[in-house]
């Protein structure tokens, strides 16, 4: 199980976030939504220890990688037995799409033969000689998802990953991801689509969500909470965001 | 400054030093420093982000500098690079004025035997050009070559 617990974060003097615990088990989905600027990316770089946490505790499987009380840190380990996609993706440049994908994985020693597959599965198998600016923000955005796929971790956590794709291409991803969570990924996923984070909630064991605002999280639980809000915040921005759809 | 490092500063040290050994090795400290501020630059401007994508995969701090820094920064200080060689090469004329028998002085040495300036500097000028267009024509083809527009849109 990742666990991070009692995580606070500030930047400069304004608290971004305040006593927010998540966890995921192997084989299930936790969704973070929320609005704009609620900490939900800042969550996901602190819980994966891009960034220190300011307090708090981040565990992988029992095992202690960060507590802002003794700064103990092995992350040789930590990554990329966990692997982020940023929202910002981050391929890099000078590499093909098939450089940036197989990259790390061969560092790794990790099988790069599924390379077809996992492309052909997000649908960017055409454009794996192309470099990262040669083709658009939704295909990177597939890329890098194939990038950390590649890499075979136990826990993938993913920031908006969908922000950029049309429904067709959704529902790969989501094939994908429901692939991943038969394969005991646990994944955590940032989404503004509620849709999204039904199904991913859905196609896992325990799927579970977190609703930030503010920099804490405001309600938590299953599918059955988040299809029956307790908190009217929760509920304006299911409505909110259902209008959009 | 070569100059400084020539008379005065011997003198004030009491050590009498090879003004050729005097010109190479100042002007070594400035290609030095300027090389140097070229790599800062660039090492500063460096995305954070490409190391964090490379962190988050597992990759050693090694393996980041070499697949992922270096081809970049190489990339983006190679021309700046060149140019400076040929900036420096340029500035070894200044070591005449230390009596360092460089193509300058010789050529002066020369026209003040035979009288011939316009023919002997523009000789030394085309010399010059023989040897700092080839470097110039190599930095130009590595920016083609390198530094193709790695933007995103």
């Amino acid at each position: 199980m990742f666990q991070a617990q009692d995580i606070w974060k500030s930047y400069s003097t304004a608290p971004v976030l305040r006593a927010v615990s998540i966890s995921v088990e192997r084989g299930s989905a936790t969704v973070l939504v929320g609005p704009s600027g609620s900490g939900k990316s800042t969550l996901l770089r602190t819980a994966s220890l891009i960034d220190d946490p300011d307090r708090g505790t981040v565990s992988l499987d029992g095992e202690c990688y960060f507590d802002a009380g003794r700064k103990r840190r092995k992350l040789e380990q930590f990554w990329p037995t966990i692997t982020v996609v940023l929202q910002q993706l981050f391929l890099w440049p000078h590499l093909t799409l098939r450089s940036n994908i197989c990259l790390p994985a061969q560092l790794r020693e990790k099988p790069i033969g599924e390379i077809d597959a996992v492309c052909r599965a997000l649908g960017i198998e055409e454009l794996l000689e192309r470099y990262p600016n040669e083709v658009s923000v939704g295909q990177r955005q597939r890329a890098a998802v194939a990038r950390a796929v590649m890499l075979r971790p136990q826990y993938l956590m993913l920031d908006e990953i969908t922000s950029s794709l049309d429904v067709e291409q959704i529902e790969k991803m989501l094939s994908l991801l429901e692939s991943k969570l038969e394969e005991e990924v646990g994944l955590i996923v940032v989404t503004h689509q509620l849709g999204f984070a039904r199904s991913l909630m859905r196609k896992g064991v325990n799927g579970k969500f977190a609703f930030l605002d503010a920099g804490k999280i405001v309600e938590q639980g299953g599918i059955d909470a988040f299809e029956h809000p307790q908190t009217r915040r929760l509920e304006e921005f299911r409505r909110a965001m259902g209008a959009i759809a | 400054m070569l100059y400084w490092a020539n008379y005065p500063l011997q003198v004030m040290l009491g050590v009498v030093i090879d003004p050729f050994i005097t010109a190479v090795s100042l002007l070594s400290i400035i290609n030095t420093v300027l090389i140097a501020e070229v790599w800062r630059g660039a090492l500063n401007d460096f995305p954070r982000e490409y190391v964090v994508a490379g962190r988050v995969s597992g990759m050693t701090r090694f393996e980041i500098i070499r697949f992922v820094q270096f081809p970049l920064l190489f990339r983006s200080v190679l021309p700046i690079l060149l140019a400076t060689q040929v900036a420096m090469l340029q500035l070894t004329l200044f070591t005449s004025l230390i009596s360092v028998e460089e193509l300058f002085r010789v050529a002066q040495r020369i026209n003040a035997s035979i009288q011939q300036p316009i023919e002997i500097y523009t000789a030394l000028a085309v010399f010059f050009l023989v040897v700092t267009l080839p470097i110039y024509i190599l930095a130009l083809m590595l920016r083609y070559r390198y530094t193709r527009d790695m933007s995103e849109r």
